[in-house]
């Protein structure tokens, strides 16, 4: 059996949120998120510095309990990527939690490039900027799919 | 006494509004008063990032404080055309668990007296 082209490679179906990604695209992404987790865990790391920047504009550190929060946070969106890693459908959760794990991948990999404006953005290499590109296709077909009515709903 | 951030998040159809037309900076309306001195007033600011997808703040934006897309949009716009943008107003705590959802998507926001 093939799948007919017009199929998004991400979609919702009556077991859940469908992935049919290339499988070079599903390891780059669970690479990046593999690799941030452990930059995370790294104290003083770009990616720690950029996802853990306080949050009190008014304070040089945050409360201690709301970076436990944070921490656990972030913890919590890379196991459900790392636990569904393998698999071919996704719950609403694990979709939202992939979203999630990209979003935090982009956010630390630009501030590892420095990127701050959008003239920054725009000089970024095509190495990079390809990797950005694979990012994006990953989340809009993630939002796509959660956003769209269950197969055979009148309201779709 | 526990920490009030231990606490169970609030409501999000209970807490005020923030409107997209409120100069940043500046306290949204509200229809809500909080009932603690030391929790008035505080805003949850979005920065403006060069690298996130429009698509995904508003999204987001959606999603966590359960705005309508318009309303999403303009705060998106908002912070895109002026580099950050009040979404949120309300108690302390409240404003930093909507900081703590939103950095779950890399979204950079911060909290500040409005």
């Amino acid at each position: 059996m093939r799948r007919r082209r017009h199929e998004p490679p991400i979609r919702r179906t009556s077991s859940g949120i469908e992935v049919a990604l290339p499988h070079w695209v599903t390891s780059l992404v669970t690479a990046a998120v593999r690799q941030l987790r452990r930059e995370v865990d790294a104290p003083g790391s770009v990616a720690a510095q950029r996802l853990l920047a306080p949050l009190d504009e008014s304070a040089s550190d945050d409360d201690p309990i709301v970076t436990l929060m944070r921490q656990h946070a972030l913890d919590e969106v890379f196991d459900v990527v790392e636990a569904s890693a393998q698999r071919t459908v996704l719950t609403d959760a694990e979709a939202e939690a992939w979203l999630e794990a990209t979003g935090l991948v982009l956010a630390a990999r630009t501030a590892q490039l420095g990127v701050r404006t959008e003239e920054d953005r725009r000089a970024v290499s095509r190495r990079d900027e390809a990797f950005l590109q694979v990012v994006y296709a990953v989340q809009l077909g993630l939002i796509e799919a959660l956003d769209a009515p269950p197969p055979g709903d009148p309201n779709g | 006494m526990a920490h009030p951030l231990l606490a169970g998040a609030a409501a999000p159809t209970t807490v005020p509004v923030a409107d997209p037309d409120v100069a940043v900076g500046t306290m949204p309306d509200t229809t809500e008063r909080p009932s603690r001195a030391s929790d008035v007033p505080y805003a949850v600011f979005l920065w403006n990032d060069p690298v996130t997808l429009m698509d995904v703040v508003v999204r987001v934006l959606s999603k966590v404080f359960g705005y309508d897309g318009p309303t999403a949009e303009a705060l998106m716009l908002r912070a895109h055309r002026d580099g950050k943008a009040v979404v949120w107003s309300g108690d302390r705590d409240q404003a930093t668990r909507y900081c703590i959802r939103l950095g779950r998507y890399g979204l950079q926001s911060t909290v500040a007296r409005a």
